[in-house]
Protein backbone atom coordinates (compact mmCIF):
# COMPACT_ATOMS: atom_id res chain seq x y z
CA UNK A 1 0.00 0.00 0.00
CA UNK A 2 1.49 3.69 -1.10
CA UNK A 3 0.87 6.14 1.50
CA UNK A 4 1.70 9.81 1.68
CA UNK A 5 5.40 9.10 3.05
CA UNK A 6 7.34 6.80 4.76
CA UNK A 7 6.34 7.03 8.34
CA UNK A 8 4.70 10.92 7.67
CA UNK A 9 3.05 11.55 10.85
CA UNK A 10 5.06 9.36 13.30
CA UNK A 11 8.36 11.52 12.23
CA UNK A 12 6.56 15.02 12.27
CA UNK A 13 4.95 13.97 15.50
CA UNK A 14 8.98 13.08 16.51
CA UNK A 15 10.11 16.55 15.11
CA UNK A 16 7.51 18.30 17.48
CA UNK A 17 8.21 15.89 20.63
CA UNK A 18 11.77 16.99 20.34
CA UNK A 19 11.82 20.88 19.06
CA UNK A 20 9.02 21.17 21.67
CA UNK A 21 11.37 20.26 24.65
CA UNK A 22 14.23 22.46 23.67
CA UNK A 23 11.51 25.25 23.30
CA UNK A 24 10.41 24.73 26.91
CA UNK A 25 14.03 24.62 27.90
CA UNK A 26 14.27 27.84 26.04
CA UNK A 27 11.60 29.42 27.62
CA UNK A 28 13.17 28.41 31.03
CA UNK A 29 16.35 30.37 30.27
CA UNK A 30 14.51 33.22 28.92
CA UNK A 31 11.99 33.39 32.06
CA UNK A 32 15.58 33.21 34.06
CA UNK A 33 17.00 36.38 32.26
CA UNK A 34 13.59 38.16 32.53
CA UNK A 35 14.33 38.08 36.27
CA UNK A 36 17.21 40.77 36.22
CA UNK A 37 14.26 43.55 35.47
CA UNK A 38 13.54 43.15 39.08
CA UNK A 39 17.11 44.44 39.33
CA UNK A 40 16.20 47.80 37.46
CA UNK A 41 17.80 49.34 34.43
CA UNK A 42 21.56 48.96 34.89
CA UNK A 43 21.95 45.36 35.80
CA UNK A 44 19.31 44.47 33.54
CA UNK A 45 20.86 45.99 30.31
CA UNK A 46 24.53 44.84 31.17
CA UNK A 47 23.11 41.41 31.14
CA UNK A 48 21.25 41.83 28.14
CA UNK A 49 24.78 43.27 26.32
CA UNK A 50 26.47 40.61 27.95
CA UNK A 51 24.29 37.95 26.04
CA UNK A 52 24.32 39.96 23.15
CA UNK A 53 27.92 39.48 22.75
CA UNK A 54 28.60 35.89 23.82
CA UNK A 55 29.69 33.70 21.09
CA UNK A 56 27.70 31.10 22.48
CA UNK A 57 24.73 32.61 21.55
CA UNK A 58 25.18 32.45 17.95
CA UNK A 59 25.05 28.69 17.84
CA UNK A 60 21.93 29.05 20.88
CA UNK A 61 20.20 31.37 18.14
CA UNK A 62 20.57 29.29 15.38
CA UNK A 63 19.12 25.70 16.90
CA UNK A 64 16.06 28.24 18.25
CA UNK A 65 15.21 29.43 14.80
CA UNK A 66 15.45 25.54 13.47
CA UNK A 67 13.61 24.49 16.67
CA UNK A 68 10.40 26.77 15.93
CA UNK A 69 10.55 26.45 11.94
CA UNK A 70 10.10 22.46 12.85
CA UNK A 71 8.03 22.92 15.79
CA UNK A 72 5.89 25.24 14.22
CA UNK A 73 5.58 23.37 10.21
CA UNK A 74 5.17 19.84 12.27
CA UNK A 75 2.29 21.77 13.73
CA UNK A 76 0.61 22.93 11.00
CA UNK A 77 1.24 19.62 9.21
CA UNK A 78 -0.11 17.47 11.78
CA UNK A 79 -3.06 19.98 12.28
CA UNK A 80 -4.16 19.63 8.61
CA UNK A 81 -3.62 15.45 8.29
CA UNK A 82 -5.40 15.28 11.74
CA UNK A 83 -8.67 17.46 10.66
CA UNK A 84 -8.84 15.27 6.63
CA UNK A 85 -8.99 12.40 9.39
CA UNK A 86 -11.65 13.33 11.11
CA UNK A 87 -14.42 13.56 8.16
CA UNK A 88 -17.57 14.75 8.89
CA UNK A 89 -18.47 15.88 12.58
CA UNK A 90 -20.11 14.98 14.89
CA UNK A 91 -23.74 16.76 15.08
CA UNK A 92 -24.19 15.86 18.91
CA UNK A 93 -20.18 16.98 20.32
CA UNK A 94 -18.93 15.33 23.06
CA UNK A 95 -15.51 15.93 24.57
CA UNK A 96 -13.99 13.23 26.39
CA UNK A 97 -10.88 14.73 27.57
CA UNK A 98 -9.59 18.09 28.45
CA UNK A 99 -10.45 21.26 26.19
CA UNK A 100 -6.47 22.35 26.42
CA UNK A 101 -5.13 18.83 24.57
CA UNK A 102 -7.98 18.96 21.78
CA UNK A 103 -6.91 23.11 21.04
CA UNK A 104 -3.46 22.43 20.41
CA UNK A 105 -3.47 24.23 17.56
CA UNK A 106 -5.64 27.25 18.66
CA UNK A 107 -2.95 27.60 21.89
CA UNK A 108 -0.43 27.27 18.88
CA UNK A 109 -1.63 29.80 16.77
CA UNK A 110 -1.94 32.34 19.48
CA UNK A 111 1.46 31.84 20.56
CA UNK A 112 3.09 32.40 17.21
CA UNK A 113 0.61 35.47 17.24
CA UNK A 114 2.48 36.43 20.36
CA UNK A 115 5.86 35.48 18.67
CA UNK A 116 5.69 37.62 16.05
CA UNK A 117 4.36 41.02 17.68
CA UNK A 118 7.52 40.12 20.47
CA UNK A 119 9.85 39.61 17.75
CA UNK A 120 8.97 42.92 16.13
CA UNK A 121 8.92 44.66 19.54
CA UNK A 122 11.74 43.74 21.18
CA UNK A 123 14.04 41.11 19.13
CA UNK A 124 14.16 42.88 15.92
CA UNK A 125 14.65 46.39 16.82
CA UNK A 126 17.49 45.09 19.74
CA UNK A 127 19.39 43.00 18.49
CA UNK A 128 19.37 43.15 14.71
CA UNK A 129 18.68 46.81 13.77
CA UNK A 130 20.01 48.13 16.55
CA UNK A 131 17.85 51.04 16.93
CA UNK A 132 16.49 50.24 20.46
CA UNK A 133 19.93 50.28 23.00
CA UNK A 134 18.25 50.91 26.16
CA UNK A 135 16.50 47.05 26.06
CA UNK A 136 15.54 47.96 29.72
CA UNK A 137 13.78 51.69 28.76
CA UNK A 138 12.24 49.28 25.51
CA UNK A 139 10.48 46.96 27.99
CA UNK A 140 8.86 49.33 30.11
CA UNK A 141 7.68 51.77 27.46
CA UNK A 142 6.03 48.59 26.09
CA UNK A 143 4.75 47.47 29.22
CA UNK A 144 3.44 50.56 29.88
CA UNK A 145 0.52 50.32 27.66
CA UNK A 146 -2.43 48.54 29.40
CA UNK A 147 -3.70 46.78 26.15
CA UNK A 148 0.01 45.42 25.34
CA UNK A 149 -0.09 44.18 29.06
CA UNK A 150 -2.94 42.54 28.52
CA UNK A 151 -2.42 40.54 25.29
CA UNK A 152 0.88 39.44 26.88
CA UNK A 153 -0.73 38.26 29.95
CA UNK A 154 -3.58 36.32 27.91
CA UNK A 155 -0.76 34.79 24.78
CA UNK A 156 0.86 33.36 28.29
CA UNK A 157 -2.50 31.63 29.34
CA UNK A 158 -2.86 30.32 26.04
CA UNK A 159 0.83 28.98 26.44
CA UNK A 160 -0.02 27.41 29.74
CA UNK A 161 -3.00 25.61 28.00
CA UNK A 162 -0.32 24.34 25.38
CA UNK A 163 2.63 22.83 27.95
CA UNK A 164 -0.14 21.29 30.10
CA UNK A 165 -0.24 19.09 26.72
CA UNK A 166 2.72 19.53 24.96
CA UNK A 167 5.01 17.91 27.81
CA UNK A 168 3.19 14.41 28.54
CA UNK A 169 1.98 14.58 24.96
CA UNK A 170 6.08 14.87 24.23
CA UNK A 171 6.78 11.59 26.18
CA UNK A 172 4.38 9.53 25.14
CA UNK A 173 5.59 10.13 21.34
CA UNK A 174 8.94 8.93 22.50
CA UNK A 175 7.30 6.13 23.56
CA UNK A 176 8.00 6.63 27.03
CA UNK A 177 5.24 4.90 29.36
CA UNK A 178 5.79 3.53 32.71
CA UNK A 179 3.55 2.58 36.09
CA UNK A 180 5.18 4.58 38.05
CA UNK A 181 7.13 7.59 36.25
CA UNK A 182 4.65 8.80 33.44
CA UNK A 183 1.95 9.86 36.07
CA UNK A 184 5.54 11.69 37.76
CA UNK A 185 6.20 12.93 34.13
CA UNK A 186 2.78 14.24 34.17
CA UNK A 187 2.63 16.45 37.15
CA UNK A 188 5.80 18.01 36.15
CA UNK A 189 3.92 18.78 33.17
CA UNK A 190 0.99 20.29 34.48
CA UNK A 191 3.56 22.23 37.04
CA UNK A 192 5.90 23.68 34.46
CA UNK A 193 2.24 24.76 32.83
CA UNK A 194 1.33 26.96 35.58
CA UNK A 195 4.96 28.07 36.65
CA UNK A 196 6.60 29.19 33.29
CA UNK A 197 3.36 31.71 32.36
CA UNK A 198 3.34 32.60 36.20
CA UNK A 199 6.65 34.13 35.85
CA UNK A 200 6.24 36.08 32.63
CA UNK A 201 2.72 37.22 33.65
CA UNK A 202 4.31 38.52 37.07
CA UNK A 203 6.62 39.78 35.44
CA UNK A 204 4.62 41.95 33.05
CA UNK A 205 2.04 43.11 35.63
CA UNK A 206 5.44 44.19 37.39
CA UNK A 207 6.58 46.65 34.55
CA UNK A 208 2.78 47.44 34.20
CA UNK A 209 2.29 48.89 37.47
CA UNK A 210 5.44 50.38 37.86
CA UNK A 211 4.63 52.31 34.74
CA UNK A 212 1.44 52.78 36.07
CA UNK A 213 1.06 52.85 39.63
CA UNK A 214 -2.37 54.74 39.74
CA UNK A 215 -4.15 51.41 38.63
CA UNK A 216 -2.78 50.00 41.50
CA UNK A 217 -4.66 52.05 43.84
CA UNK A 218 -7.46 50.91 42.20
CA UNK A 219 -7.41 47.59 43.09
CA UNK A 220 -10.17 47.40 45.53
CA UNK A 221 -8.18 45.63 48.29
CA UNK A 222 -5.96 48.17 47.67
CA UNK A 223 -7.94 51.27 47.93
CA UNK A 224 -6.82 51.28 51.69
CA UNK A 225 -3.42 52.05 50.24
CA UNK A 226 -1.99 55.35 49.71
CA UNK B 1 -39.57 4.12 30.81
CA UNK B 2 -40.54 6.77 28.30
CA UNK B 3 -37.62 7.55 25.62
CA UNK B 4 -37.24 9.75 23.11
CA UNK B 5 -34.83 9.06 20.22
CA UNK B 6 -33.24 10.75 17.88
CA UNK B 7 -31.44 8.64 15.21
CA UNK B 8 -29.40 9.73 12.56
CA UNK B 9 -31.31 8.46 9.14
CA UNK B 10 -29.14 8.18 5.89
CA UNK B 11 -30.07 6.14 2.81
CA UNK B 12 -26.96 5.34 1.36
CA UNK B 13 -23.10 6.95 1.68
CA UNK B 14 -23.73 9.76 -0.85
CA UNK B 15 -27.26 10.85 0.25
CA UNK B 16 -27.23 13.49 3.36
CA UNK B 17 -28.62 12.26 6.91
CA UNK B 18 -30.63 13.82 9.02
CA UNK B 19 -32.31 13.17 12.62
CA UNK B 20 -35.86 11.54 13.04
CA UNK B 21 -37.31 11.45 16.56
CA UNK B 22 -39.22 8.44 17.56
CA UNK B 23 -41.43 8.20 20.87
CA UNK B 24 -40.91 5.12 22.85
CA UNK B 25 -43.18 4.28 25.45
CA UNK B 26 -42.97 0.70 27.76
CA UNK B 27 -39.32 0.53 27.68
CA UNK B 28 -38.27 -2.20 30.40
CA UNK B 29 -35.29 -1.16 31.90
CA UNK B 30 -34.03 -4.96 31.34
CA UNK B 31 -33.45 -4.16 27.58
CA UNK B 32 -30.34 -3.69 25.90
CA UNK B 33 -29.97 -0.60 23.59
CA UNK B 34 -30.39 -2.87 20.35
CA UNK B 35 -33.16 -4.67 22.18
CA UNK B 36 -35.05 -1.25 22.39
CA UNK B 37 -34.10 -0.86 18.71
CA UNK B 38 -35.08 -3.88 17.63
CA UNK B 39 -38.74 -3.55 19.26
CA UNK B 40 -38.34 0.15 18.03
CA UNK B 41 -38.02 -1.19 14.58
CA UNK B 42 -40.69 -4.03 14.59
CA UNK B 43 -43.03 -1.13 15.33
CA UNK B 44 -41.62 0.41 12.09
CA UNK B 45 -41.70 -2.30 9.92
CA UNK B 46 -45.68 -2.76 10.88
CA UNK B 47 -46.46 0.58 10.20
CA UNK B 48 -44.66 0.34 6.66
CA UNK B 49 -41.95 2.24 7.37
CA UNK B 50 -38.06 1.95 7.02
CA UNK B 51 -36.36 0.25 9.94
CA UNK B 52 -33.22 1.34 11.65
CA UNK B 53 -30.20 -0.66 10.15
CA UNK B 54 -27.29 -0.89 12.47
CA UNK B 55 -25.00 -3.97 12.99
CA UNK B 56 -24.74 -6.47 15.77
CA UNK B 57 -23.74 -10.02 15.85
CA UNK B 58 -22.62 -11.70 19.18
CA UNK B 59 -24.74 -9.52 21.83
CA UNK B 60 -22.30 -10.55 24.20
CA UNK B 61 -19.74 -7.74 23.70
CA UNK B 62 -17.02 -9.87 22.45
CA UNK B 63 -17.34 -9.47 18.81
CA UNK B 64 -16.91 -5.97 17.74
CA UNK B 65 -19.95 -5.91 15.52
CA UNK B 66 -21.84 -3.50 17.29
CA UNK B 67 -21.45 0.32 18.06
CA UNK B 68 -22.23 3.28 17.23
CA UNK B 69 -22.48 6.91 19.26
CA UNK B 70 -24.94 7.42 22.04
CA UNK B 71 -25.34 11.33 23.42
CA UNK B 72 -21.73 11.89 21.69
CA UNK B 73 -20.03 9.04 23.14
CA UNK B 74 -18.95 5.73 21.19
CA UNK B 75 -21.21 2.63 22.78
CA UNK B 76 -22.81 5.02 25.18
CA UNK B 77 -22.23 6.83 28.49
CA UNK B 78 -21.14 3.37 30.15
CA UNK B 79 -17.14 2.26 30.82
CA UNK B 80 -16.28 -0.94 29.51
CA UNK B 81 -18.67 -1.87 27.42
CA UNK B 82 -20.46 -2.16 24.00
CA UNK B 83 -23.64 -1.13 23.12
CA UNK B 84 -25.21 -4.13 22.84
CA UNK B 85 -24.38 -4.87 26.85
CA UNK B 86 -25.34 -1.38 27.78
CA UNK B 87 -28.83 -1.77 29.28
CA UNK B 88 -31.73 0.61 29.08
CA UNK B 89 -31.79 1.15 33.41
CA UNK B 90 -28.76 3.63 32.88
CA UNK B 91 -30.77 5.73 30.61
CA UNK B 92 -33.26 7.79 33.10
CA UNK B 93 -37.05 7.89 32.47
CA UNK B 94 -38.25 10.38 29.71
CA UNK B 95 -34.88 10.74 28.20
CA UNK B 96 -33.95 12.17 25.10
CA UNK B 97 -31.08 10.39 23.49
CA UNK B 98 -29.20 11.16 20.53
CA UNK B 99 -27.87 8.42 18.13
CA UNK B 100 -25.50 8.81 15.64
CA UNK B 101 -23.35 6.50 13.59
CA UNK B 102 -19.69 6.07 13.90
CA UNK B 103 -17.87 9.12 11.88
CA UNK B 104 -14.02 9.30 10.54
CA UNK B 105 -13.22 10.05 7.39
CA UNK B 106 -11.75 6.31 7.27
CA UNK B 107 -15.53 4.84 7.83
CA UNK B 108 -18.01 6.00 5.38
CA UNK B 109 -21.44 5.83 6.26
CA UNK B 110 -23.42 3.16 4.48
CA UNK B 111 -26.95 3.47 5.73
CA UNK B 112 -27.98 5.10 9.14
CA UNK B 113 -25.84 3.17 11.86
CA UNK B 114 -24.30 1.08 9.83
CA UNK B 115 -20.71 2.29 8.93
CA UNK B 116 -17.89 0.67 6.53
CA UNK B 117 -15.26 -0.10 8.88
CA UNK B 118 -13.16 -2.63 6.52
CA UNK B 119 -10.53 0.13 6.78
CA UNK B 120 -9.37 -2.19 9.93
CA UNK B 121 -9.09 -4.82 8.27
CA UNK B 122 -6.86 -3.76 5.81
CA UNK B 123 -4.53 -2.48 8.11
CA UNK B 124 -3.84 -5.69 9.82
CA UNK B 125 -4.02 -7.06 5.72
CA UNK B 126 -0.38 -5.14 5.73
CA UNK B 127 1.31 -6.81 8.81
CA UNK B 128 -0.96 -7.97 11.91
CA UNK B 129 -0.36 -11.62 11.41
CA UNK B 130 2.66 -13.53 12.08
CA UNK B 131 4.44 -15.75 9.21
CA UNK B 132 4.94 -19.06 10.35
CA UNK B 133 4.46 -22.56 9.22
CA UNK B 134 2.25 -24.08 11.60
CA UNK B 135 3.42 -27.94 11.51
CA UNK B 136 2.04 -29.99 14.57
CA UNK B 137 1.71 -29.00 17.41
CA UNK B 138 4.92 -28.17 19.58
CA UNK B 139 5.71 -29.55 23.12
CA UNK B 140 4.46 -27.44 26.01
CA UNK B 141 7.28 -25.17 27.40
CA UNK B 142 9.37 -25.72 24.28
CA UNK B 143 8.72 -21.80 23.68
CA UNK B 144 9.05 -19.66 26.93
CA UNK B 145 6.99 -17.02 27.95
CA UNK B 146 7.07 -15.40 30.81
CA UNK B 147 3.72 -15.11 32.88
CA UNK B 148 4.06 -11.19 32.72
CA UNK B 149 4.29 -11.25 29.07
CA UNK B 150 1.69 -13.84 28.18
CA UNK B 151 -0.63 -11.32 30.71
CA UNK B 152 0.49 -7.70 28.70
CA UNK B 153 -0.19 -9.37 25.40
CA UNK B 154 -3.36 -10.77 26.59
CA UNK B 155 -4.14 -7.46 27.95
CA UNK B 156 -3.83 -5.94 24.08
CA UNK B 157 -4.99 -9.18 22.29
CA UNK B 158 -8.75 -8.07 24.01
CA UNK B 159 -9.29 -5.47 21.30
CA UNK B 160 -12.58 -6.33 19.44
CA UNK B 161 -11.88 -3.88 16.20
CA UNK B 162 -15.10 -2.30 16.79
CA UNK B 163 -13.33 1.11 15.58
CA UNK B 164 -14.63 2.75 18.83
CA UNK B 165 -11.21 4.26 19.20
CA UNK B 166 -11.41 5.55 16.00
CA UNK B 167 -15.06 6.86 15.75
CA UNK B 168 -14.14 8.85 19.58
CA UNK B 169 -10.64 10.35 18.49
CA UNK B 170 -10.94 13.86 17.39
CA UNK B 171 -8.71 13.27 14.38
CA UNK B 172 -9.84 9.48 13.09
CA UNK B 173 -7.42 7.90 13.86
CA UNK B 174 -6.70 4.22 14.69
CA UNK B 175 -3.95 4.37 16.92
CA UNK B 176 -5.14 2.65 19.47
CA UNK B 177 -6.27 -0.33 17.06
CA UNK B 178 -2.90 -0.17 15.34
CA UNK B 179 -0.89 0.18 18.76
CA UNK B 180 -2.95 -3.13 20.42
CA UNK B 181 -2.60 -4.92 17.61
CA UNK B 182 0.99 -4.56 17.52
CA UNK B 183 1.91 -4.99 21.21
CA UNK B 184 0.09 -8.02 21.54
CA UNK B 185 2.38 -9.64 18.62
CA UNK B 186 5.35 -7.93 19.85
CA UNK B 187 5.05 -9.15 23.30
CA UNK B 188 5.27 -12.93 22.35
CA UNK B 189 8.30 -14.56 21.01
CA UNK B 190 6.38 -15.35 17.91
CA UNK B 191 5.96 -11.95 17.31
CA UNK B 192 9.67 -11.05 17.01
CA UNK B 193 10.54 -11.88 13.60
CA UNK B 194 8.59 -9.67 10.93
CA UNK B 195 8.68 -6.35 14.13
CA UNK B 196 10.13 -3.97 11.61
CA UNK B 197 7.70 -4.84 8.60
CA UNK B 198 4.84 -5.08 10.82
CA UNK B 199 4.92 -1.62 11.95
CA UNK B 200 6.73 0.60 9.01
CA UNK B 201 3.58 -1.21 6.49
CA UNK B 202 0.23 -0.93 9.09
CA UNK B 203 1.59 2.77 9.76
CA UNK B 204 1.68 3.41 5.80
CA UNK B 205 -1.32 2.07 5.30
CA UNK B 206 -3.17 3.71 8.20
CA UNK B 207 -2.61 6.83 6.77
CA UNK B 208 -2.93 5.82 3.12
CA UNK B 209 -6.36 4.76 4.38
CA UNK B 210 -7.34 8.25 5.39
CA UNK B 211 -6.96 8.04 9.18
CA UNK B 212 -5.44 11.01 11.46
CA UNK B 213 -2.19 10.75 13.41
CA UNK B 214 -2.39 10.36 16.61
CA UNK B 215 -2.68 14.28 19.15
CA UNK B 216 -2.14 12.21 22.60
CA UNK B 217 -5.86 13.28 23.78
CA UNK B 218 -6.74 10.04 24.86
CA UNK B 219 -10.25 10.12 24.20
CA UNK B 220 -9.53 6.19 22.64
CA UNK B 221 -9.19 4.77 25.80
CA UNK B 222 -11.83 6.99 27.53
CA UNK B 223 -14.26 5.14 24.91
CA UNK B 224 -12.06 1.57 24.17
CA UNK B 225 -15.27 -1.07 25.37
CA UNK B 226 -11.87 -3.28 26.38
CA UNK B 227 -10.45 -0.79 28.55
CA UNK B 228 -7.21 -0.58 26.70
CA UNK B 229 -4.35 1.69 27.77
CA UNK B 230 -2.92 4.47 25.51
CA UNK B 231 0.39 2.31 26.29
CA UNK B 232 -0.75 0.60 23.13
CA UNK B 233 0.23 3.75 21.62
CA UNK B 234 3.11 4.77 23.44
CA UNK B 235 4.75 1.19 22.28
CA UNK B 236 3.91 1.85 19.04
CA UNK B 237 5.52 4.76 18.72
CA UNK B 238 8.88 2.99 20.37
CA UNK B 239 8.33 0.07 17.47
CA UNK B 240 8.47 2.93 15.09
CA UNK B 241 11.85 4.01 16.44
CA UNK B 242 13.19 0.37 16.92
CA UNK B 243 12.49 0.12 13.08
CA UNK B 244 13.80 3.47 12.00
CA UNK B 245 16.91 4.26 13.64
CA UNK B 246 17.93 0.57 13.45
CA UNK B 247 19.20 -1.38 10.76
CA UNK B 248 16.82 -3.73 9.51
CA UNK B 249 17.88 -7.39 9.35
CA UNK B 250 14.64 -8.48 7.54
Amino acid sequence: MRGPGFYSFVVYKLSAALTGLFLILFLVFHLYGNFYLLEGPMVYNWKARELLVNPLIRVVEVLLVIAFVVHIVSGVVLTARNWSGRGERYRYVFWQTAFFKRLMWLSGAVILLFLVVHLGTFTVPYRITGEVQDLYQAVAKAFANPWYTLFYVLAFVFLGFHLAHAWESAFQTLGVFHRVWTPVLRSIGYFLAVAIPLGYIFLALYMFFKANPEWLRALPFLSGVS
Amino acid sequence: MRIRLRVWRQRGPDVPGKFEVYELEDVSPDWSFLEMLDVLNLRLVREGKEPIAFESDCREGICGTCGFMINGRAHGPLKGTTVCQLHMRHFSDGETITVEPFRARAFPVIRDLVVDRSALDAIMQEGGYISTNVGSAPDANSIPVSRWAASRAFDFATCIGCGACVAACPNGSASLFLGAKVSHLMLLPQGGPERKRRIRKMLIAMEALGFGGCSNTYACEAECPKEISVEAIARMYREAWRAMFSHSEE
